[in-house]
């Protein structure tokens, strides 16, 4: 089936239609004052999955709100999460809930991979989501002829052009999804070095592709502590780790950098550290996006993209192994919420992302950015912001970002 | 700077006696001589015959080479100091050269050529030929001393005078004052600067620092390191207005923004220091602080030598000479000097440098230049070496340095393009342009933006090469461009940062620039490389107060960096008493640098170490280094290297500790709640296609190609109703085109969907055909909801109303019953019914 612009438009023409698309303008919505129970329940099915209830859904949902008192709402949701004819909450909402972030432009128009697919079995399983990010763990596909491969996402495409829709028999991601230990599945990890999403194919055909590896660290606190380097700046910290590729005159002024770059080098460089054997190999010749590479993990050996421009300023760090330390843990980057149970340093990525998930800005993050893909807005008011705070304390007591989903399309179920 | 060093290091030269040097009129004062300085000699008559014995060892004969034969003539110091003329010392005898040799060795210093006797009597004026004589006897002392190693000889530690840090103002630590004089009237003023705009948390475009934070105490705890309250016109507030940063109008309109809102932000910060700071304090007895000590009074000068320069028929160090603010001396010693005049917007910065900007240049002339043609072509090859700092990586073919007529003619250049070096060389197998040029690969980004080492090179034989901080970077594949290079035009003039027409303007710094005639080898390159560019220093911290240890020094090499910092790198720990050991573990950590009676606030890059001096590991040559890495780092520059006194802190020295409070942390300021917003929004992309399977039946899988190919990224990829595109509903109009035709012209999912619509040409046949797409868009039956439109509405408006208002019955303009019906289904599910949610 393919119709192409041109007969589109000829169409157009030919019936004088094009006037006659509603105007968006004509239907305004507005704030559900007064809800009934349809009502809630139609918005709780809508805002999760995308889709309307069918008739079965809607009453069993309706039925669990008027008879399941404060909870009703929350096991309305619970109920069209799990038993969506489409599985559309899975399929459709937190695929492109999650897309973005394993791409430089925040595209949600990604392909699957296995990225996406991990956070959504994250989500899937109520396992706790911060391993997301530092687990020996990666979820694929059961039933695609593709089999995972560490050199190319033919798995997980085939994967999403065969998700099951409207009866149409195929894959789901409810279903379909497994999990395996990443060891298992990447050699190059099969004695360490694995790192949740961080280390999956997709993050570093993305991140860990050429440069210098701070792409890794500088997304994953874009999108997990929805930080940006900007919002981290300071410029107090010791900065006796900022590698020697860093000019400390850019420009000749050295004034930039002691009031600028040193203000997220000095903070950021000791964490990156964390992943100095990691690396996304590629043939920069032939294929230059990288389509074909594959991660690498060299332990014990640093990667030469840490020496990059080590001449800029010889008399910088220069990196001897994957030891990390977190400097941000004391001056104003404090107000991230550490984890004080956890000692602030170590070896290795997998330590290193376990120390950015289990802070207090992660579970802000993703729970903000939860209220915000289900109430279709920012928190904004008083009751949203104490909304908000109590369910980041309830991520943080045990991870499960299904229950936030759940509890915030209760919340903006309307009254 | 060569004076006063040359005067606080009397003492390393005091063996050395010597009468003194006396021009040819008699006395001692070099200001009674200059009006008889005899003109420049030109490089073919120095009117100097040698019929004396040879030299009798290698060192008489680089004696020789690099320093007599320049300046043993009657137009330099030959003129008196010979046998004949018999002004003391004699060392530019002319009889034996031997004996010149001789006299000449008390005079020089070839370990530190600055130094040198010779070059500190020419820096006083004495008989000095051109105002940079004292930097061109150095290049040649430097030169000898190259050529037969001396230059890599040990550095002379010696003791500095011992002084105790002084007191300086220091921040309160509560915000009142800041909140009353800086944030009240400037920052938080919006008629001033805007401040708040960015540079709060809760601002849209939020900005770091957050100086402007609503809440004060987090506004103050970001400002700290923006304010200088020992110098208030060093703040980098004051420093951010003067560059322009957001700077207000002044109202009188007297003066330009950026000048007026510095005054009044320099007036905020004088006030806040005058009225809210205390008075100067000395430094917190609890800190374990070294000796204070200061680069010009106490520095020991660190040898820059190693530098390979035989062959340089043109060198600038680019030092600014009081006396000729607007020259950049050639101090090659090679007549004629090509020295280079300055436009007004060149200037002199740092200790040795010029900056280029605004389409300026620095020019020689043409008479001047000629000697690069002449020199170079008796050679065939050269060399032009540059430590340079591009201002920007966007400029595009700009010239950094040339030797050329304009575009379109040249001899060289070596150009800037984006991140790429670019070297045009004209032979006789290129055109009169250079053309074509070798670059630097652009995919390698080699040029940065930051102090980088530049040399290209050419000869005959290999060609063109590039190198870049000592790594060879691009080569000519082939001899296809090679060749003589007889074609040059000796009417060409040398100019850094420009064409001589102003037509390639180039940004950037130079901080030295060498000239040679012949290629520079791999080694020679490293060489000079390695020996860096600008003035080095020891800074011996006396610490014997704090550890069991006499004489005992943690010592810095520092250098100035640029105009706005130093370099402190290679600490290490030494004892000056050389039978010194130490008697037990010495520790040293958390060691930080202070300046002017503060630890300064940024670049404590020495503040993790952790080092344990003992007999074991202490070698009383070396002492022991502090640092492998990194070995060094950038504190900020105050009053200048002339004022600023620098200290050491420790948090741990020997058996002394000092336990250091914990960093300040700022309190988490609390969210904010913001305007009310619209708590519905569009379905996006997938949802989207997932909704017109489920409207339409038709398997989604149908239309998956035509939907991914082409119109999924065309889709709304955001909720906010405000941000949806009119392109975005042309590509839902199309996709739903595309499950309508597949609705329709499917014989079976017709039938089974619709049932028999008829012609659709009455308003009946209309709802057979639209009543089934709304049964399946909105949720019909099983309650009442508020959330979705009103199906009689929305046929009413589809079918019913009068074509002005859109109405679809009196456009259908087609007997074909399944045309009809496709665009009447499209234009059903093409609808915001559809799309909202």
């Amino acid at each position: 089936m393919t119709i192409k612009l041109g007969e589109y438009q000829r169409l157009c023409r030919r019936f004088k239609a094009s006037t006659l698309i509603l105007g968006i303008a004509g239907l305004i919505y507005g704030s559900v004052v007064n809800a009934t129970p349809e009502d809630q329940a139609k918005r709780i099915h809508d805002r999760l999955t995308g889709n309307l209830p069918s008739q079965s859904i809607l009453s069993q949902m309706v039925n669990l709100i008027n008879t399941g008192g404060a909870n009703g709402g929350y096991q309305a949701a619970r109920l069209a999460i799990d038993n969506d004819a489409d599985h559309s909450f899975y399929n459709v909402t937190l695929k492109n809930w999650a897309s973005p972030w394993t791409n430089r432009e925040s595209d949600a128009f990604a392909d699957l991979n296995d990225y996406t697919a991990t956070a959504i079995g994250y989500v899937r399983d109520e396992r706790d989501f911060r391993g997301l990010l530092y687990e020996d763990v990666l979820y694929v596909g059961n039933g695609p002829s593709a089999s995972y491969a560490v050199n190319n996402n033919n798995h997980y495409m085939e994967l999403e052009a065969g998700l099951e829709l409207n009866g149409d028999p195929g894959f789901s991601l409810k279903d379909d999804l497994e999990a395996r230990p990443q060891s298992s599945l990447v050699p190059a990890f099969a004695s360490g070095g694995a790192s949740g999403v961080v280390t999956s194919r997709a993050s570093a055909k993305a991140f860990l592709i050429a440069g210098t590896n701070r792409a890794a660290f500088r997304f994953t606190l874009l999108n997990h502590l929805c930080l940006d380097l900007e919002q981290v700046h300071d410029v107090t910290r010791i900065p006796d780790r900022i590698r020697q590729d860093v000019s400390r005159s850019p420009a000749g002024d050295s004034r930039i950098f002691l009031n600028s770059c040193i203000g997220c080098h000095s903070g950021m460089d000791p964490l990156t550290q964390s992943l100095a054997y990691h690396n996304y190999a590629f043939d920069a010749e032939n294929d230059p996006t990288g389509e074909d590479g594959q991660v690498e993990y060299t332990a014990g050996t640093v990667q030469s993209k840490y020496f990059n421009n080590d001449a800029t300023f010889a008399p910088g760090y220069r990196t001897p192994d994957d030891s990390w330390a977190n400097y941000w843990r004391e001056g104003k980057n404090a107000v991230i919420g550490w984890d004080t149970s956890l000692p602030g340093r170590g070896t290795g990525a997998s330590s290193m992302f376990q120390e950015l998930a289990n802070t207090q800005a992660f579970a802000q993050c993703h729970v903000e950015r939860v209220f915000r893909t289900v109430c279709l807005r920012t928190p904004h008011s008083s009751e949203d912001l104490a909304q908000v705070s109590s369910l980041v304390s309830e991520f943080q007591a045990d991870g499960n970002l299904k229950h936030v989903f759940a509890s915030s399309a209760n919340y903006c179920k309307g009254e | 700077m060569r004076l006063t060093a040359i005067k606080r290091f009397s003492s390393l030269i005091s063996a050395v006696t010597f009468a003194t040097l006396v021009g040819c009129g008699g006395g001692d004062s070099g200001q009674q001589n200059e009006a008889g300085t005899p003109p420049p000699p030109t490089s073919d008559d120095t009117g100097l015959v040698y019929n004396g014995p040879a030299a009798a060892t290698d060192d008489v004969l680089q004696f020789r080479i690099n320093l007599w034969n320049n300046v043993a003539g009657d137009d330099r110091c030959g003129a008196c100091h010979n046998e004949v003329v018999g002004q003391e010392p004699l060392f530019m005898r002319r009889d034996d050269i031997n004996l010149a040799y001789e006299a000449t060795l008390p005079l020089v210093d070839k370990a530190t050529p600055v130094l040198s006797r010779l070059v500190e009597r020419a820096a006083e004026g004495h008989n000095a030929w051109s105002p940079a004589a004292a930097d061109i006897l150095q290049n040649f002392i430097q030169s000898w001393a190259t050529a037969t190693g001396a230059s890599t000889n040990a550095i002379v530690l010696t003791a500095p005078a011992e002084r105790e840090v002084g007191a300086t103002r220091r921040l309160p630590a509560d915000s009142a004052a800041f909140n009353t004089y800086i944030y009240q009237t400037i920052i938080a003023n919006p008629a001033t600067g805007n401040c708040i705009e960015c540079h709060s948390e809760n601002s849209a475009s939020r900005q770091q620092p957050f100086f402007a934070s609503l809440n004060i105490d987090t506004a103050y705890f970001s400002a700290r390191t923006l304010i200088d309250v020992n110098n208030p016109a060093s703040s980098r507030f004051v420093a951010r207005m003067q560059e322009g940063h957001e700077s207000w109008p002044d109202p009188s309109g007297v003066l330009l923004p950026e000048i007026y809102s510095a005054q009044e932000m320099l007036a905020a910060i004088n006030n806040f220091v005058n009225n809210g700071v205390p008075e100067p304090e000395p430094i917190d007895p609890a800190f374990l602080v070294s000796r204070a000590i200061n680069i010009a009074d106490d520095g020991v000068i660190a040898s820059t030598g190693g530098r390979f320069d035989t062959n340089a028929i043109a060198f600038y160090d680019f030092e600014r000479k009081p006396e000729s603010p607007r020259i950049a001396f050639d101090t090659s010693g090679v007549e004629p000097p090509l020295d280079l005049n300055l436009t007004p917007s060149v200037q002199f910065v740092g200790s040795s440098g010029i900056r280029i900007t605004d389409n300026g240049k620095a020019t020689g002339t043409t008479i001047s230049s000629k000697k690069l043609n002449d020199l170079i072509r008796l050679t065939g090859e050269y060399s032009v070496e540059a430590w340079v700092v591009p201002g920007n990586v966007t400029q595009e073919e700009s010239r950094i340095v040339t030797y050329s007529s304009g575009t379109s003619a040249r001899n060289f250049s070596l150009n800037q393009n984006l991140y790429d070096y670019r070297f045009l060389n004209r032979t006789q197998n290129t055109d009169e342009n250079g053309l074509p040029s070798l670059d630097t690969p652009s995919a390698d980004e080699v040029l940065q933006a930051t102090l980088q080492h530049v040399v290209a090179t050419y000869d005959p034989i290999e060609g063109r090469r590039i190198y870049v901080n000592g790594e060879l970077i691009s080569q000519d594949p082939t001899d296809e461009f090679a060749g003589d290079i007889n074609d040059w035009d000796d009417s060409f003039v040398l100019v850094l940062g420009n064409e001589p027409d102003n037509a390639r303007p180039w940004e950037g710094t130079f901080r030295l620039l060498a000239i040679h005639n012949r290629i520079l080898t791999d080694e020679q390159i490293t060489t000079n490389f390695e020996a860096g560019v600008g003035q080095k220093f020891f800074l011996l911290f006396g610490v014997s107060h704090l550890v069991d240890m006499p004489e005992a020094y943690v010592v810095f090499s520092v250098e100035v960096f640029d105009e706005y910092s130093y370099l402190f790198s290679s600490p290490f720990f030494i004892s000056l008493d050389r039978d010194a050991v130490p008697s037990g573990d010495i520790n040293i950590s958390g060691m930080r640098i202070g300046i002017n009676g503060s630890e300064a606030e940024i670049g404590q890059a020495f503040a993790n170490i952790d080092v344990t001096v003992n007999a074991s590991n202490y070698n009383a040559e070396t002492g022991v280094s502090l640092s492998t890495t990194p070995t060094g780092t950038l504190i900020g520059l105050e009053e200048g290297q002339f004022s600023d006194l620098f200290f050491l802190t420790f948090e741990q020295i020997g058996s002394n500790t000092f336990n250091r409070p914990a960093d300040p942390t700022p309190d988490v300021p609390a969210p904010v709640p913001g305007e009310t917003q619209p708590d519905f929004g569009l379905r996006l992309f997938d949802e989207i296609f997932q909704n017109l399977s489920a409207i339409t039946t038709v398997p989604s899988s149908r239309v998956y190609d035509f939907y991914t190919s082409e119109v999924r990224r065309s889709l709304p990829g955001a909720v906010a109703p405000n941000a949806f595109l009119s392109s975005q509903q042309s590509a839902i109009t199309q996709l739903s085109l595309a499950y309508c035709s597949e609705l329709i012209n499917d014989n079976a999912l017709r039938s089974s969907y619709f049932g028999n619509y008829g012609d659709l040409s009455t308003p009946a046949m209309m709802d057979a055909l639209i009543d089934p797409l709304l049964d399946r868009m909105l949720i019909v039956g099983g309650g009442t909801f508020a959330t979705q439109p009103d199906a009689d509405d929305i046929k009413d408006k589809l079918v019913n109303a009068a074509p002005e208002h859109q109405g679809l019955l009196p456009k259908l303009q087609t007997n074909n019953q399944n045309t009809k019906a496709i665009a009447v289904c499209t234009s059903v599910l093409a609808s915001a019914a559809m799309l909202m949610q």
